[in-house]
């Protein structure tokens, strides 16, 4: 039994892994950059959600779709004003990747500014401590983060693979100079591609605060696990991501319970190095993938 | 109908057109030939908007669009169809083709309307509309970038180097297509290398050397003319 409780904590701590890691693939895929500042968006939604349903007392649905809007919203300005000034800038790769950086940075100390260094609590919608599925006990939050996780991701699915402007946000990551020629607002497409991936990493941040504590380097974290997870995953497949994040979120929670609890941190590095010296393309990488 | 004006235009420091100026008139197959290098996909570039001139003018239907980004002038019906067929390779056919339409407001029926209409063009494409564009080869590819920019519903047509890396058989295709479109009222601005092929179906046509426009005339004239042949058909030859 405890097996089965021990896979639905890894599936849903791998759920937010891979929810951020969605937002890091995003991201790369469209404009070829890493956002190192992916993570700190889950921190940036939690505290919205706190502001919002513990001090407003806004209903729990309410503040949670507007959360994740904000994050959203968010994810918008940081583009505009951390990716788009440095985006022309030659052998851009490394200027964007220090931008992000500070804008991290940034970010963590805006919120530190604004909501002070106590650790904030956000509730659980649940009362109830443990659900009881047949003798197995588990926390409810857990099964409402692998719901949700899996609603995101048919309906991202569904908006890639069933809407034009999916397609259009896959043209452009595919290949940006035909795109324009084709009429498609390339830097509205990338913009939207951030916010989307915010809006994501919003998502994990509010549903995994109940769990820790909403504190302003919540981000960190999670940010580098999903990191590890994205490249476990291959860094340019969706389905990668998924993947990815699932695996680390099991492999930390089994590892943490059997092998080491002091070390469950390491374990998503430890994959994370294995898989560096191994299989450098990851699950479902290409080995080129040095893009032209 | 569409007017360059003496445009020179650079890659960075790097000039690649001198002095171009040239003319489009409605109707027209207009071609550019030159070898290479001699600043042909550069002029359509220009012309897109994808590089702006540093100096001269682009007039089509009497505004001036040379300070436009490409995704405007794609609105306008200039459509440039690039070098390399540049198929997304991740989308299906029919994607590939819907995404040609990204230039204007369209329902659904207009979509379907433009995909039979291409299909009629096409007829080859049907049995491929669901598979990837990386899977195609480079005649299918061919197809699929004009197909694809005719969906945009062009008042001009754009063609860099439509037979490149095609077997002559397809090329000849190619080029009965390219009269086909002409026919049904769209304006075609062609570069190409070939330049036995093009002078066959086009109107008129500009030789380029570099970055310069060395002359113009009719498409029959420069074909009779013996020393168009041996500069360009003997170049053509090499590549």
């Amino acid at each position: 039994m405890q097996v089965i409780q021990l896979l639905v904590t890894g599936l849903a701590v791998g759920s937010i892994y891979a929810l951020v890691a969605l937002g890091f693939v995003l991201v790369y895929t469209a404009v070829n950059v890493v956002n190192f500042a992916q993570g700190d968006f889950s921190m940036v939604a939690a505290f919205f959600m706190v502001s919002l349903v513990v001090s407003a007392h806004l209903p729990y649905a309410l503040g949670f779709v507007v959360s994740v809007i904000l994050a959203g919203v968010a994810g918008y300005l940081f583009q505009l004003g951390v990716y788009q000034p440095v985006k022309n800038r030659p052998r851009n790769f490394l200027p964007v990747m220090i931008a992000t950086v500070g804008g991290s940075i940034f970010l963590q100390h805006l919120f530190l500014i604004l909501y002070g260094p106590v650790p904030l609590q956000l509730p659980s919608v649940f009362s109830q401590q443990t659900v009881d599925l047949g003798g197995v006990h588990v926390y409810p939050q857990y099964l409402l983060i692998i719901v949700v996780t899996a609603v995101m991701v048919a309906l991202l699915n569904w908006f890639f693979e069933r809407t034009k402007l999916g397609k259009q946000m896959q043209a452009t990551a595919q290949d940006p100079t035909t795109a324009r020629l084709m009429g498609i607002n390339t830097a509205r497409m990338n913009a939207l591609t951030f916010a989307l991936s915010t809006a994501l990493g919003g998502l994990a941040g509010i549903l995994v605060a109940p769990v820790y504590m909403v504190t302003t380097t919540m981000g960190s974290l999670i940010g580098l696990k999903a990191f590890a997870a994205s490249i476990v995953g291959g860094f340019s497949s969706v389905k990668g991501a998924i993947i990815g994040g699932l695996a680390i979120g099991i492999i930390e929670t089994f590892g943490g319970t059997y092998i080491s609890g002091a070390y469950r941190d390491a374990f998503a590095f430890i994959v994370l190095v294995l898989f560096l010296i191994f299989r450098p393309y990851g699950l479902f990488g290409e080995k080129v993938s040095q893009k032209v | 109908m569409l007017k360059v004006h003496h445009i020179e235009s650079r890659y960075g420091e790097v000039v690649g057109l001198h002095d171009i100026s040239l003319e489009v008139n409605e109707g027209e197959i207009v071609a550019l030939l030159g070898v290479n290098g001699a600043g042909k996909s550069t002029t359509l570039k220009t012309i897109s908007g994808l590089l702006h001139p540093t100096k001269g003018t682009i007039e089509y239907l009497g505004e001036r669009i040379d300070r436009l980004p490409p995704e405007t002038i794609v609105r306008k019906g200039i459509v440039h169809v690039p070098e390399g067929r540049r198929i997304f390779p991740g989308l299906t056919v029919k994607e590939n083709l819907i995404m040609g339409t990204s230039n204007r407001k369209v329902s659904k029926a207009e979509v379907e309307q433009g995909i039979e209409r291409v299909l009629t063009i096409f007829p080859d494409l049907k049995r491929l509309m669901n598979q990837l564009g990386w899977s195609l080869s480079g005649g299918q590819q061919q197809m699929l970038a004009i197909g694809r920019g005719l969906m945009a519903n062009p008042k001009i047509l754009m063609l860099d180097e439509p037979s490149l890396g095609l077997a002559p058989v397809i090329v000849k295709q190619v080029f009965q297509t390219i009269r086909e479109i002409n026919e049904q009222g769209v304006t075609v601005l062609l570069v190409e290398q070939n330049a036995s092929m093009s002078l066959r179906i086009a109107h008129r046509a500009y030789l380029l050397e570099t970055g310069r426009v060395v002359r113009t005339d009719t498409a029959a004239n420069l074909l009779a003319d013996d020393a168009v042949r041996t500069t360009l058909l003997t170049a053509h030859g090499r590549g």
